[in-house]
């Protein structure tokens, strides 16, 4: 009997270790911040075509033509936008229109472009072995019936479907298997079921265009509002989307903010508790200068001063490494420039880059 | 005895300078009788550099466009591509900075500011100037680089003459034209059209990499780069007296080109089509009387330019306008005259991105020009000019040319002349009034340029020839280019540009024996246009500017016999940045061509003229245009009959 309450006992104690060796209750590491970042620079539509920099914040160092240095060629396409997944870096292709990918450790490319049934990508978003490609289809501006969603098939290379959405899809975004896409030539969002594929929309505001997205830690979206060529009577800022309602539960005004400018508009810091936005206006002196103007998440308002005023050329925003970085380009046949500003606005570096940067983006882990 | 011979012969010269073919002249800026009608004469532009093209060249061009027939025969500049789109950079300027006039129309857009140079058929035209350096105050805005200038020529045709001509050559090429002319010696009517198609399938070598085979280059085909051109310009003249007549000139153009594509949308995405669709309707008018000692011109004239892209009919880019212009010149001294006029304007802009509360623009010139010649040596003129643009200062344009006779012997003749000029350009409808991005406050581009040369003539027996060397120094300010403003793109007034250079100008006729004629010559230019101040931010200050070759070079060589002609010709370009970087730099370049043409008489009232031609006969693989192909050898045969 002794020996049996013994036994018994020890089986509890063993019960107990292994419980207490639960690896659920470990907790998860913070992702870290790879020590490169990649900025794409546009080129110029008729000439220079796409180029890549990439910056490492450990040395401060950064390193121009990345793609042409490894793969021997310059790049074919003025890059619209590049989404890191799965150990590739997806490049949206204007002019010659395609999506090509290089590896994301040796940024080598090894397999020819996908051209097939891709008209003037814009915009990506990946889940599974799946790839949604905003495509305009052609001139959307005369027709906006042409446009559609692209449904990319990652093992094979080839589009499975073509997802016809008018308007002019540009940004997406992914949240509870549906996407979101802003459409750029209309005043709605779009939100297709991925799993049916049906269709609903959500109204903006009267005038307001939308452009891009960005997910917040409750998974809803902020949106780019802006208007068309010519409006200059609606308000323009950014819009909060609840996408548990799929409705547009505030909007925030700030003069200036494009759906039109096709950088990266917005970028939040790493907890998400601001909001980078790219604004720019012309003055009474017919001077344009742009902005980065910053949202508080917490109190749901723009500051009262920018973090930065009167930037020639401002051609998008983005944030690592714990700096607000501010895209520069005059013109479409010179170099452009980064400058890095502390979250105080304190200027922290400044470096060349290739013809119109605008986007940065870091690898996967 | 014989100085008076050839005196008396370079009286009745051309006021323009001429090549080989024809005498050359001791004072260019006297004529005797005008026989063009839109060639500006040199009277009151001593010291400027004018420059025509032979006859024979312009002959064997008369299937082609104005860019291929100047790139080919004088050293300028062009960024084009094949065949649908090409822009002109006399002296390191801008497209917009070189007027194209026909009569008193300057037909560059109102909206871009320049012209389409592959959209002008050499067809329809009698002959070309072109003036290098400032020219705005006799042509008034956008003469910065220079002026080109479409000729025809009065004829005043009894009975009745007719041509009609066909050529046929490489990748889909195709002209029909045809030129009618009818009248008593007074009046006088006459109908040229032509039709020039292109489907421009050309074979390349695309430098596009296959990553699965890692092969670099593959042939490739253009597609979708077609061009289809039609034009029809017709004239009424009527002729009161010698020194009197009336004209009335209607040319209706429409051009429809495929936009090429660069080489690697060509290899990725051959399906793709973009079209573009230029419609003009030019008219040009007026009263001349040239009874001496006063002369008037009263003249009139109506311009609409539609542009239609990718046949967006929705966004309507046209504009109007209605022009009027009257000078008197007054000879009140056997070696002194002035002349004075005013030219009004009214443009009418409908523009789908322009402010709503722009409805017209009126633009009024007033010039005056003066005239002297001293001594029979030096000549020497002074042209004023002062613009008025609604809402907008327009900046006083005068300018001082002389030229001097340095030496006149029996066989040669030296002179030299120099001229500096004002120039300036209001900034196209475009820059002022998009929406957004246009800023009506632009100042306006402003240039002004120096330049000095020599001619040396030489005319012995069977033999003569011409050698003339300029240099130039022009500076333009206030340069515009659109910025990228983050939300939109909009213009300014950016920077500073300095463009000099060296000219050198060559030309021999040789009439040997047994009716063998032969011709040569040789161009060469040297410039450096350099971008010297920038409010952007750019690796290229004080770097050559885009798209000027530093050296660019043209020859010919020319044999006939009776009725047969063989010329040969090449250009050199050298080469080219394309941007603001070191990194997509054009390849020198050279081309050389052959044509062969014969003349067969059938009899006195029919003949038939035969030109085979062979173009860029060793097949060079060259870009004139970053990213874009350009075809290799090519033929073209033409055949034509005339009528009288």
């Amino acid at each position: 009997m002794k020996n049996r309450f013994k036994n018994l006992m020890f089986l509890a104690v063993l019960a107990i270790a292994f419980t207490a060796c639960d690896d659920s209750n470990d907790p998860v590491p913070a992702p870290v911040e790879p020590a490169v970042s990649y900025i794409v620079n546009y080129g110029g539509y008729t000439n220079d075509k796409s180029t890549i920099t990439s910056f490492n914040k450990e040395t401060a160092t950064a390193t121009n033509n990345v793609y042409e240095l490894i793969n021997g060629v310059p790049m074919t396409s003025n890059a619209q936008y590049a989404l890191s997944y799965n150990g590739k870096v997806y490049l949206m292709g204007n002019n010659a229109d395609q999506i090509f990918w290089v590896n994301d450790e040796t940024f080598e490319q090894t397999e020819n472009a996908l051209t097939t049934d891709i008209v003037k990508p814009r915009f990506a978003v990946a889940t599974g072995n799946y790839m949604y490609v905003s495509c305009w289809g052609g001139d959307v501006w005369m027709d906006a019936s042409v446009s559609y969603i692209a449904k990319v098939n990652l093992t094979t290379h080839t589009v499975e479907k073509k997802i016809a959405l008018p308007g002019g899809p540009e940004g997406l975004e992914i949240v509870n298997n549906k996407l979101y896409a802003a459409l750029n030539y209309d005043d709605k969002v779009a939100v297709i079921d991925l799993g049916t594929e049906a269709l609903t929309y959500i109204q903006l505001p009267a005038g307001n265009i939308p452009s891009y997205f960005e997910k917040d830690n409750s998974n809803n979206l902020y949106v780019v509002l802006g208007v068309a060529y010519g409006d200059a009577t609606t308000q323009t800022g950014i819009g909060y989307i609840n996408t548990t309602t799929n409705e547009v539960e505030a909007t925030y005004a700030l003069d200036g903010v494009s759906s039109m400018a096709y950088v990266n508009i917005m970028e939040p810091n790493d907890d998400f508790s601001k909001l980078y936005v790219m604004t720019s206006v012309m003055d009474a002196n017919w001077n344009v200068r742009g902005s980065i103007a910053v949202f508080d998440v917490a109190s749901k308002s723009f500051e009262s001063t920018n973090l930065v005023d009167g930037v020639q050329g401002i051609n998008g925003v983005d944030f690592y490494n714990d700096r607000v970085f501010c895209f520069i380009s005059n013109g479409a046949t010179a170099k452009g420039k980064a400058i890095t500003y502390q979250t105080d606005g304190t200027v922290d570096i400044e470096f060349e880059t290739g013809i119109a940067p605008f986007m940065l983006f870091t690898v996967e882990d | 005895m014989r100085r008076f011979v050839v005196f008396g012969v370079l009286l009745l010269a051309w006021a323009q300078n001429v090549s080989a073919q024809e005498l050359f002249s001791v004072f260019d800026t006297v004529h005797v009788d005008e026989v063009v009608s839109y060639g500006k004469l040199r009277k009151y532009q001593s010291g400027a550099k004018i420059e025509s093209i032979s006859a024979s060249q312009f002959s064997l061009a008369q299937d082609g466009n104005l860019e291929q027939l100047l790139s080919r025969t004088l050293p300028v500049a062009f960024k084009t591509n094949a065949g649908g789109l090409a822009t002109i950079r006399i002296r390191g300027s801008a497209p917009d900075h070189t007027s194209l006039n026909f009569g008193g129309i300057n037909i560059n857009s109102l909206t871009l500011g320049h012209s389409n140079v592959s959209n002008v058929p050499v067809y329809l035209f009698d002959n070309v100037g072109v003036q290098f350096g400032s020219a705005s105050s006799v042509n008034g805005s956008g003469s910065i680089g220079g002026a080109i200038h479409l000729g025809l020529q009065n004829n005043w045709t009894k009975g009745v003459k007719a041509e009609a001509r066909i050529a046929n050559g490489s990748f889909g090429e195709q002209l029909y034209g045809t030129k009618i002319s009818l009248g008593n010696g007074k009046f006088e009517s006459v109908t040229r059209a032509y039709y020039y198609t292109k489907t421009n399938n050309f074979p390349f070598l695309n430098p596009q990499k296959d990553f699965e085979t890692q092969q670099i280059g593959i042939q490739d085909t253009q597609q979708n780069a077609a061009i289809e051109n039609r034009g029809l310009l017709q004239e009424f003249n009527y002729r009161f007296a010698t020194n009197e007549h009336f004209i009335f000139n209607v040319w209706i153009e429409n051009d429809w080109h495929q936009v090429q594509q660069n080489m690697a949308v060509n290899y990725f995405n051959p399906q793709l089509q973009e079209v573009y669709d230029d419609e003009h309707i030019r008219i040009w008018t007026g009263y001349k009387n040239r009874k001496k000692p006063f002369k008037y011109e009263i003249n009139g004239g109506y311009v609409f330019d539609n542009a239609v892209s990718n046949k967006n009919t929705s966004d309507t880019i046209s504009t109007q306008r209605i022009i009027g212009e009257a000078f008197v010149e007054h000879d009140f001294l056997p070696n002194a005259s002035y002349k004075a006029g005013a030219k009004a304007t009214r443009i009418y802009p409908t523009v789908y991105a322009y402010s709503e509360t722009l409805e017209h623009e009126t633009r009024v010139d007033l010039y005056a020009s003066y005239y002297h010649r001293f001594f029979n040596k030096l000549t020497a003129t002074i042209n004023l000019r002062q613009g008025f643009v609604t809402d907008f200062e327009v900046p006083f344009t005068p300018s001082l040319g002389v030229n001097y006779l340095a030496l006149s012997k029996e066989k040669y003749v030296l002179k030299f002349s120099g001229n500096i000029a004002r120039s300036y350009r209001v900034p196209t409808f475009n820059d002022r009034f998009w929406v957004p991005g246009g800023n009506p406050d632009l100042n306006p581009e402003k240039g002004m340029n120096c330049e000095i040369g020599s001619k040396w003539s030489y005319c012995t027996g069977n033999k003569s020839g011409n050698v003339k060397l300029n240099a130039f120094l022009m500076k333009v300010d206030d340069w515009i280019l659109w910025k990228n403003g983050g939300s939109f793109w909009y213009a300014e007034n950016v920077q500073k540009v300095e463009s000099k250079g060296l000219e050198l100008m060559t030309d021999w006729n040789y009439n040997m024996v047994k009716g063998w004629v032969v011709n040569w010559g040789l161009n060469l230019t040297y410039t450096v246009a350099e971008r010297i101040e920038s409010l952007n931010e750019t690796n290229a200050l004080n770097r050559q500017m885009e798209y000027v070759p530093k050296t660019s070079a043209t020859a010919f060589f020319s044999a006939s016999y009776k009725d047969l002609a063989l010329v040969v010709d090449q250009s050199y370009s050298g080469e080219q940045f394309t941007d603001e970087e070191n990194k997509n730099i054009l390849d020198a370049y050279s081309l050389t061509n052959l044509a062969v043409s014969y003349n067969w008489k059938i009899n006195t009232q029919h003949r038939i003229k035969i030109n085979a031609m062979v173009n860029n006969l060793f097949d060079e693989d060259y870009q004139a245009s970053w990213g874009y192909a350009m075809p290799g050898i090519s033929y073209r045969l033409g055949l034509s009959y005339h009528f009288k």
